[in-house]
């Protein structure tokens, strides 16, 4: 069989002088089975590119790249009050549990005594150190009063059931 | 997590929130009473008191020294009214406060309640009425049986 038609199709081919016609035929001869030995390193090329024709975009290709393209659509979100207020309120939380922490720690670790008064409230009546001794003094006095009025009318009380008991006992002799 | 913290912060807060003293609580409770008058001597001014010179007076010195602060209710109005209502304050806090003496006759009553803390007097609390006039002592400090000895035998009546 005679190839030199194919040959010189090749060599036109690889001038980039071959119509498209001819191309055409050089894509069917080598799409035979059966090639001649000394064309075989041009099969692939030619065969390549009839393979490569045939590949075809897929039909959902065109929706697939325009919504890769198109710009996502950004819904206006509706922003309430408690919402736009959020961080400021979860900052405001976080500083008022700090503060009550450091206040708990302070009271743990550094109070003096037993004392849990709120003293921060109390208004000094007096400027006068003197005048508050006198005070304190008189009001010292008066618990002191007390005090002794009562364990005395408490004796008096505890004598008087002792001597009913006593009483009773020698009336039921 | 959320929920952690608020439960957390809760307790938290219940730890630190400050008692009031007996006089402070009855003082609120009676807002705004124009009779009451209210003495108030601050921590501060007990630490001033102290720095004071005063003569022959140490007994009475050292026991202001064991005193933190003192409140001081008077009025001379309606003083059996005000005594039962300190006394519904005192039953309602009976939780918090034991009573420890109380005398009583025709014209005067007296009664001394204590708040205790790990064995230690914090608070004294003396609710006085004398016909009309109603008084109410408050002391808050480190008290103890000793001072309560000493405090009595200040104004033991000297017998012959």
């Amino acid at each position: 069989m005679d190839y030199k038609y194919i040959e010189q199709l090749i060599e036109r081919y690889w001038q980039c002088e071959t119509s498209v016609m001819e191309e055409q035929i050089l894509r069917s001869f080598f799409s035979q089975k059966e090639i001649p030995a000394h064309l075989l390193p041009y099969r692939e090329v030619f065969v390549y590119q009839q393979a490569q024709q045939e590949v075809k975009l897929s039909a959902d290709f065109d929706e697939k790249v325009l919504a890769a393209i198109e710009a996502p659509v950004v819904k206006a979100k509706h922003l309430t009050m408690v919402s736009r207020f959020m961080p400021l309120m979860k900052a405001a939380a976080m500083i008022a549990f700090v503060i009550t922490l450091g206040n708990v720690a302070q009271r743990s670790f550094f109070a003096e005594d037993n004392l849990d008064y709120n003293y921060e409230t109390y208004k000094d009546t007096y400027k006068d150190p003197q005048m508050a001794y006198e005070k304190l003094s008189s009001a010292l006095m008066k618990v002191s009063e007390g005090i002794n009025k009562s364990q005395a009318q408490l004796s008096s009380d505890s004598i008087l059931n002792a001597k009913n008991q006593v009483d009773s006992v020698s009336v039921t002799e | 997590m959320k929920r952690v913290l608020l439960i957390l912060w809760i307790s938290l807060i219940s730890v630190s929130v400050c008692a009031q003293d007996f006089a402070s609580r009855f003082l609120e409770s009676h807002k705004p009473d124009t009779n009451l008058t209210c003495v108030t001597i601050s921590p501060k001014m007990m630490e001033k008191v102290m720095d004071l010179d005063v003569e022959n007076e140490d007994k009475l010195m050292d026991m202001i020294s064991k005193l933190k602060s003192m409140q001081l209710l008077t009025t001379q109005v309606n003083g059996q009214k005000y005594y039962k209502e300190a006394l519904g304050v005192l039953e309602k806090n009976s939780d918090r406060f034991e009573q420890f003496l109380s005398f009583e006759d025709k014209s005067e009553n007296f009664q001394i309640m204590v708040r205790k803390k790990r064995n230690a007097i914090i608070e004294l609390v003396m609710l006085m009425r004398e016909d009309d006039n109603f008084t109410v002592i408050n002391f808050t400090g480190n008290m103890s049986k000793d001072f309560i000895a000493r405090l009595a035998k200040a104004m033991e009546p000297k017998h012959s």
